[in-house]
């Protein structure tokens, strides 16, 4: 047999969007994360209008819906000859409707973005509480504050923000009451460099007490996932793919150093801990010139752990590597070459909480070449649909950098600790 | 010694958890060695400043006479032979006799208890932990030991003893209370924060 893969797109309210697969013309979804960073989503697809049932006051089946009101659900629907399994892709909310339409022929395309992208425009943001906390708690603390984080509530009651820690990492921080200037601010400049987290929206759910749920996947302080979360997934060039590893197509593989984001100084500052911790490498400067970093308004609980996170931020990207930064593979290319037993690799690849931050191993030879295998962690993706095909597009960065030592899995003198 | 039990496979290793169980825990091999044939074997700069207590173990073999396992502490410059009270209580294995019997009390070195007999291919091994030895304070010694004397019969031992000068001593002397043994010692700084 062979894997298979279609789609399904829904648009609605969380409990019984509408299925609009049918009218699909093309897709094309676009996901990042980094350390430090808040994840970032965005879904383009372009429907078919030619029978007007979209044209806002057309008379048509949708000619009044509040199109901004309604979420975006887009999943993958992946078999091996049996029963599909389901795979979510994107879950968003439509920030921008663009209608085409000539007279003769129409289309629309309808542009999503994460929750928390919408949530975190919530301006003048007091974090609503101040002592020592553990940062997971007062991720769930602000996420969950529907007084300030204004949450599409898509059908429901109320909407609100949850937080997923994919990982066994956690830290007591120590939170004032600072104003920030939104909401995406305090997550941005306070929380998320307070635990070095890699965050970024996952699914749109109903939750407990039947409201919208938007839930945020991270991996604090240690950037890794733990053992129920990890799906290590293996790549192989398109001709010699066996077992359970994933084709990738020969052509898109891009390899490139890293020098653009190294870290030579780090400057950590906690509102609550008070003094500017600096860590510099001075190897680095002499050799690269200055690249500094600074997270100034972090609830850092000490200015020792402070001072720690700048020798960690430095001692992780202070080295200049050659490394697999792209690859791309295809819908096409999984169904042809990959064997049934890859079918739980290329679904866990496409879904939005377990293909993003997962870790890869890409095998290569390039052109008068020994072979190569390198470890990378998957930072970002494209997913280009179309009637034709599905291009998956992998950003990659180095693994060694951006995780920490995993027992009986990783290489000493290579991967860093925690 | 600071143990994490719980490593485990697929576990993510944290410079914190090396700091608290790996650099604060356990003994720290200092050094080794042998010696053949000797009546005193020193082994000079070993204590320092680095660690308050230390592990020794020794293995002895005598080469003739009914031989002790003992010590004296050194200086850079010399050995330090006055103001020691140590003593060792022995029992026999060989005769099931499981009283202690008091033996080889002294005052002017560290004692523990006889040495293997080279001549009846017989053996001993002595472990004992020394505190402060290169602290300006008193020197402190307790250990316990498994050897056969010349007649043939197995011992263990239990040994303790003090250095009563405030001497910081950086090295060591081993020697029999008479004759000659053939030694193998190893030593272990206990791991501190």
């Amino acid at each position: 047999m062979a894997i298979n893969t279609s789609w399904e797109i829904k648009i609605g309210s969380v409990a019984s969007p509408t299925d609009f697969t049918s009218r699909v013309m093309s897709m094309n979804i676009s996901q990042s994360v980094d350390v430090n960073v808040l994840g970032q989503g965005v879904c383009q697809i372009t429907l078919l209008n030619k029978d007007g049932a979209l044209t806002p006051g057309g008379g048509g089946t949708y000619s009044s819906t509040d199109w901004f009101a309604q979420g975006v659900f887009v999943a993958a629907l992946t078999n091996t000859g049996g029963a599909n399994t389901t795979t979510q892709v994107f879950h968003g909310v439509v920030t921008d409707f663009d209608l085409a339409d000539d007279g003769v022929f129409s289309t629309v395309t309808i542009t999503a973005v994460d929750g928390l992208t919408i949530a975190g425009r919530t301006t003048g943001f007091p974090y609503p509480t101040s002592g020592p906390i553990t940062y997971s708690t007062a991720m769930v603390l602000t996420l969950s504050n529907s007084t300030y984080l204004k949450f599409p509530r898509l059908g429901q009651s109320a909407g609100a923000g949850g937080y997923s820690n994919l990982g066994d990492g956690d830290t007591d921080i120590s939170i004032t009451t600072t104003t920030f200037a939104s909401a995406a601010d305090l997550l941005q400049s306070g929380l998320v460099p307070s635990a070095n987290d890699v965050a970024w929206p996952t699914v749109i759910e109903i939750v407990s007490g039947s409201i919208t749920g938007y839930i945020v996947s991270a991996l604090p302080v240690y950037n890794s996932r733990n053992v129920a979360n990890t799906d290590n997934i293996e790549f192989a060039p398109q001709g010699s793919v066996t077992g359970t590893k994933l084709p990738f197509d020969n052509n898109t593989f891009r390899q490139s150093f890293n020098n653009q984001t190294l870290i030579s100084t780090a400057i950590i500052d906690g509102l609550a801990a008070g003094t500017t911790e600096q860590t510099a490498n001075s190897t680095a400067i002499n050799t690269y010139g200055s690249r500094t970093v600074a997270f100034t308004s972090t609830f850092s609980e000490t200015d020792t752990k402070s001072a720690n996170m700048a020798t960690k931020l430095v001692n992780r990207y202070g080295t200049s590597r050659f490394t697999p930064t792209e690859m791309q593979l295809s819908a096409t290319l999984v169904k042809t070459r990959a064997a049934d037993t890859a079918h739980s690799k290329w679904y866990n690849l496409l879904s939005i909480t377990n293909g993003l931050w997962q870790r890869v191993t890409v095998t290569w030879t390039g052109s008068g070449a020994a072979s190569q295998t390198a470890y990378c962690v998957v930072k970002g993706r494209t997913i280009n649909v179309t009637p034709d095909d599905t291009l998956v597009t992998l950003s990659l960065g180095n693994w060694a950098d951006n995780h920490s030592f995993i027992l009986d899995t990783d290489q000493l003198d290579t991967d860093r600790l925690g | 010694m600071a143990v994490k039990s719980n490593f485990a496979a697929g576990e993510i290793l944290t410079a914190s958890n090396v700091n608290t169980y790996l650099t604060n825990g356990g003994l720290v091999y200092i050094t080794e060695g042998t010696a053949t044939n000797t009546s005193a074997a020193d082994v000079n700069s070993v204590f320092s400043t680095t660690y308050d207590n230390y592990r020794i173990v020794l293995q002895t073999v005598a080469r003739s006479t009914l031989q002790y396992c003992r010590f004296q502490l050194r200086t850079a410059g010399a050995v330090t032979a006055t103001n020691y009270a140590s003593a060792s209580k022995w029992w026999n294995l060989t005769l099931g006799n499981n009283v202690f019997q008091d033996n080889d009390q002294n005052t002017t070195v560290m004692t523990g208890g006889p040495s293997g007999d080279q001549s009846l291919n017989r053996w001993s091994i002595w472990t004992f932990d020394l505190s402060n030895p290169n602290k300006a304070q008193q020197t402190g010694m307790t250990g316990s030991g498994t050897g056969v004397r010349r007649d043939d019969n197995w011992y263990s031992w239990i040994s303790g003893g003090v250095q009563y000068d405030n001497t910081q001593f950086t090295g060591i002397r081993f020697l029999p209370n008479g004759g000659t043994f053939d030694i193998k010692y190893t030593i272990y700084g206990y791991r501190q924060a």
